[in-house]
This record gives C-alpha cells, structure tokens and sequence, in this order.
C-alpha cells in the first residue's frame, strides 16, 4: 500500500509482541494508532539503584526507514543520568545511526542494527539507569558527580524522582 | 503566550516612545526626527519591526503550513539556535556595513528560511506516512515551494543588483545565503516530487493486484513492491545538490577570504557538506557492489538451513522458499550464513555494507583487488551445494563441516591445526576445483593430503600479485588455491586481513 509499510508492519508486531510478553518495569506503545513512528514509554527506575521507584515516560520517535535507522528517546520528567543530556534525549551507543563513528570513540558493533528491537532498547535503557556509564558523558553536571560525589549524586537523583511524583 | 507578553511590550513602549516625542517636540517634523536619531527611540522602532516581522510570519505559517507538529517545531527552533549562531559570527566579518538595511534584509532572509525549514520537515513527513495525507497537504507543499522558488530567486537577483550597482558588499553574504536557499528549494522539490510519484507508483501496483487476485489475500502481499529506481534518483539528484552548494560554498569562501578574512560562520557547513558528499558518493559505490554481487554470490538458502531460523531480521516476517514469489520475498543467505529477505537486505546495504546480525562484512573487499579472483570466489561461492564435474576434486559438498574428531599434523611448519572445528554459523564448505575449461597450473602440495574431518590452518599475506597462503618455503597465491585446492576452502569469501589465519576444512580428493 505505501512503501513506509515495512517499518510500520514491523513497528505494529513489535507493539503486538510487547502487549503479550510484556518485560518487568517496561511498557511502550503508539500514542496514536494512526501514527506508528511515535510511541510513548514508560520505565521504572530498577530496585536497588537511586533511580528505584521513580516512573520516567519517554518518547520514542522512529524514522521512516526504521528498523534500517534507530528511533530517537527523549524523556519527559527531568532525569538526573550521566547519559541523559539535560533535554531528556538519551545517549546510548545502540541508538546511534549505523556505521562507523565519525570520532572513533565507539566501534560499529555497538550501534544500531535492525537486530534490535524497542524491547531491547528499553532494556538497555534500563540497564543504563542501573549502570550508569561516566565516561561517555551526556550530561557532564551528573558525570562530574556520580564519579566525585556519589551521596549528592543520589541526592539529586531522590528529589528529582520526588518531584516529578508530585510528593 | 510569550509572544502576546512579547508583542504588547513593544507595542507599549513604541506608543511610550512616540507620545514621549509628540509631547516633548512641537511639531510632527522634529517629533519624527528625534524619533530616528535618538538610539533608544530607534531600537525600540527595530523592536517594533522585528515583532510585526514574526506576527506576519506566524500569520504566513498558519495560510501554508496550517498547524505544526510539535516536532516541526522543535526542529524550528534547533535550527534557529544554530543559524543565530551563525548569523552572529558572518556579522564579525560585515561589522562595517551593519545598518537598517542589512539588518532588513537579514530579517527577511530569517523570513524565508523558516519556511524552508519547515517545508523540509513537511515533505520527510510525506516520506513517513505518505497514505494519510490529503489535498490540502499538497496543495500547500506545492504553492509553498513554487513561491519559495520564486521568491528565492527574485532576491538572489536584488542581492547582486544591489551588490554591483551600489557596490554594497554586504549584499554578496544575502546573495550567498539565498542561493543556499535556492538550493534547498531545489532539493525539497524533488524530493517531493519523487515522493509523490511513489506513491502513485504504489497505488497502481495496488489496483493492478486487487485486479489479479481480489479474492485471497491480496491486501499481505500488495506492499511488498518498493519502486527500486528512487534510491538511484534521490542520490543523483542529492549527488547534483550537493556538487552545487559546495560550489556556492567555495565561491563565497574564496571571495571572502581574498577580502575579507576567514569567514568562521560557514567554516561548519562547507565541512559538513563535503563530507556527506565524499560519504555519499563512497557508500553508493559501495552499495553497488554488494548488490551487484548480491544475485552471484549469495547462495539460496536450503530448506533445512530456513527451519532453523526462517525470521528475517529486518521486517520480522517468516521467509519462504516459494519459487514464484516476489523477488523481494526471496531469502538469501550472506557469506556468514544469515539468512535475510533479499528486499530487506538491500534497503540495509543502502546504509551498510554489513550483515546486519553478525555485522560480518558482506563482500568480498579483501581479494577485490584483482578482478580474477573476485569472479573466481563468486564462482566458487555459487557452486556450492551444487555439485559439480570437476577435475580434481568433487568433494561432498554439503558435508557438515563440524565435528572434526581427530587432528594431526602435516608436516609443514607453518601450517597449524585449528584447536576445534570452526562454528558453523561462521563457515561454509566452498568447493574450490576449477572448472573444467579452465587452465590448470600445476602445482606441488607442500603438504601431505590430509584426513577428513580436518582442518588446516594457512597464515595469509598481501604478495604484490595479491594476496597469498604461506605454507613452509612457499607462497600460493589465494586464487590458485581456490582453483586447485584438492579440498574445499571455507571462509573464502570473507575478508581475511593479511597475517591472520586462514582455515580450510580438508576433503580429500577423490582418486
């Protein structure tokens, strides 16, 4: 019917697959079901991290060539992460276009490819809460302190989860 | 609602500004000109007119865009954040000529990018759901890019007017910045039109199908045709694109540099652009060849190898061996045994010359150097599982190439035995005897004839005839031994770096 059909066929069986075998502490889905490229998500801050108890939405937006292309996140509440750049979009090597990166600093096999899937970038998200990765940095502020000040790290991390809870 | 907050403060305080000077001055003449000559008055006028300049933008964008997306907007602002930028340094090199009408023309030039951005954005969204679109979508993407066209052209031409007549040399930046635009127009217009024709390419091969088969299914197999030549068409006309904004590019930057100094601001862009033009011009090239290759050298699947794993990795549907399917629908397994729909597996080679799992590479670069052997490893690629009358050696061709059980050695020094049999998802039998209107060179085996079920190991170099196999005192070259091994070499068609290993499972030669 129209040639964008692939991504959505294959973003419409990814959404039937979550619904059924739904992973603990993730949920995901179209905000619109007209519109597959745009999904909302939500992950829950993994037990024993600072990030515990905290529900962070996101918004996942795919391109029209995906799964050829990664999606881009981006989360809604403020999230305190050394790799969460300060506007919410999360920076992990898995959600980087394919190819060689043009600053040699991760290799190709750690980028996209169209194995993954939004349930393991939702995974991967959350095992970037739980371990958080200092050394490439997208938010410096929350670099700085997770390797210099771990307590007001946590302290920040707290209130913000706090916050957007509404308590 | 920071844009009401925005407009009324200057509205108030240019009705401050002008009571203030109808009050203090005594009549209309010196109240209009204390209106211009004092700086505060005219900052607070400039105010003013940067303020009606966004509310008719505004109004301009709700007539041709209608609502934007929350997305277009962010982009908008992206954009704006960096051309401020920008904008900010070309000021650096202008500073002499910076007055009321630069800063108009520069406002004007803000004007119509934004709704270059904008259409941009638009016509990607056209790519992203093309069905859902209706006539008024259209109508505003065509209008708008006829009257961008137009307009971009009518102020290159006022720019350069302006630039030779007056000998105003700040207009040569205005000049520079709309032919960009210019260009842009042109892209977002193919673009678009490329788009649409799709479309319509899609809607015909929908009626068509309804035709043929409207009683079963026809609605599972209608989208899987994908008009092939656009990819062929977007990159010659983004190829010519981009060929014309680096000259653009390079003009301005010589002129600049000869009069003015480095021009910082575009320092960024002229980067970025040649380097997606190198890139673009090196995958395409690239992508050729992977499908060029693609119908030669990668094998059909075998059934058995299908039930294993019959999921295509990229759109996660089953793949079948139906011989009147669409040739999109066809598996087709890569030189490290993963199986793809070939439709899929193109598209991916459009950005990638990797297999997507293992992100093997999938052809051959290594022994591309000379043409004799890449025919000679399709060839020999292709013969797999097809046995053939060959003159030394038709081995058994699909035999497992796991579970080798015993090793020994063969004498040489620098072969060595594999410490276990290579994974099978890795490696694949390739019969490598010659066929039979070939030439035979004669050659002495350094080594023993081995086993079955073994494996030897040959070290690889890069000789000046290509690459070669090290075993003792002498050198074969890769290609004779792909031709005359009296046993089938594996991994041939993957790119082996030179001194690393290289493994070859023994079959014997029949006698």
């Amino acid at each position: 019917m129209q040639k964008s059909s692939t991504a959505s066929r294959r973003l419409l069986k990814e959404y039937k697959q979550l619904l059924t075998d739904t992973p603990d502490g993730i949920s995901a889905g179209p905000i619109d079901e007209n519109n597959m490229f745009e999904w909302e998500c939500i992950i829950q801050g993994p037990d024993g991290t600072p990030y515990e108890g905290g529900v962070f939405p996101a918004i996942l937006k795919f391109p029209s060539d995906y799964p050829l292309n990664p999606p881009t996140m981006k989360f809604t509440t403020p999230l305190f992460h050394p790799n969460v750049y300060q506007d919410g979009t999360v920076c992990i090597s898995i959600l980087h276009p394919p190819g060689d990166d043009p600053h040699m600093y991760e290799t190709a096999a750690e980028r996209w490819s169209p194995i993954q899937s939004v349930e393991k970038i939702l995974l991967s998200v959350m095992s970037m809460l739980s371990e958080p990765n200092p050394e490439s940095g997208a938010n410096i502020d929350a670099c700085k302190m997770f390797r210099d000040d771990l307590p007001g790290f946590k302290a920040v991390v707290r209130t913000n989860i706090r916050q957007s809870l509404g308590l | 609602m920071k844009l009401a907050v925005y407009g009324l403060t200057s509205t108030l305080l240019v009705v401050t500004a002008v009571f203030v000077a109808f009050y203090q001055r005594p009549n209309f003449y010196s109240a209009a000109i204390y209106l211009s000559q004092n700086n505060i008055a005219f900052l607070i006028l400039c105010n003013l007119a940067v303020m009606i300049t966004i509310f008719i933008e505004r109004l301009a964008l709700t007539i041709f865009f209608g609502d934007l997306r929350s997305h277009e907007t962010e982009r908008l602002y992206e954009q704006l954040w960096f051309t401020g930028m920008e904008t900010g340094l070309a000021l650096t090199i202008f500073r002499d000529a910076f007055d009321l009408r630069f800063l108009s023309v520069l406002l004007l030039l803000m004007f119509v990018k934004v709704f270059h951005w904008l259409i941009t954005e638009r016509i990607k969204y056209l790519d992203l759901i093309p069905d859902a679109q209706k006539l008024l979508f259209h109508v505003r993407c065509i209008s708008t890019l006829t009257m961008l066209f137009v307009v971009d052209a009518v102020l290159i031409d006022y720019c350069l007017q302006d630039m030779f007549n007056k000998r105003a040399n700040q207009m040569l930046i205005f000049a520079f910045e709309f032919a960009l635009l210019e260009v842009q127009c042109f892209r977002n217009i193919y673009h678009y039109a490329l788009d649409c024709y799709e479309v319509y390419v899609y809607r015909r091969i929908l009626r068509a199908q309804l035709q043929r088969e409207n009683d079963l299914e026809g609605v599972e197999t209608i989208d899987e045709e994908v008009w092939e030549p656009k990819m062929l068409y977007v990159f010659v006309f983004d190829l010519f694109a981009d060929a014309l904004s680096i000259l653009i590019y390079m003009a301005f930057f010589a002129i600049v540099i000869s009069f003015y100094g480095l021009p910082l601001h575009i320092v960024r862009d002229v980067y970025r652009t040649t380097r997606s033009f190198i890139t673009r011009i090196r995958d395409f090239i690239k992508y050729r060849k992977a499908v060029q290759q693609m119908n030669s050298c990668y094998a059909d699947p075998t059934p058995e190898e299908l039930d294993r794993d019959n999921v295509c990795i990229i759109c996660r549907e089953e793949m079948t061996l139906n011989p009147d399917q669409r040739t999109r629908r066809k598996p087709k397994k890569l030189p490290c045994s993963h199986i793809l729909h070939l439709g899929c597996l193109k598209s991916w080679l459009e950005r990638q010359q990797r297999c997507p799992t293992c992100r093997q590479p999938v052809q051959p670069e290594r022994f591309s150097s000379s043409t004799r052997t890449q025919t000679s490893v399709a060839r020999t690629i292709t013969q797999t599982f097809q046995p053939t009358a060959a003159t030394s050696a038709p081995a058994p061709l699909n035999r497992p190439t796991t579970g080798a059980a015993d090793h020994h050695t063969t004498g040489t020094t620098d072969t060595a035995w594999a410490p276990s049999a290579p994974s099978p998802t890795h490696t694949r039998p390739v019969p490598t005897h010659s066929t039979s209107n070939e030439e035979e060179d004669t050659i002495n085996w350094p080594f023993a004839s081995p086993a079955p079920d073994d494996y030897i190991v040959f070290k690889i170099k890069d000789a000046a005839d290509g690459p070669v196999i090290v075993s003792g005192s002498t050198q074969i070259p890769l290609s004779t031994l792909q031709r005359q091994a009296p046993f089938s070499v594996i991994n041939i068609a993957m790119p082996v770096p030179p001194g690393s290993t290289f493994v070859a499972p023994n079959v014997p030669p029949s006698q």
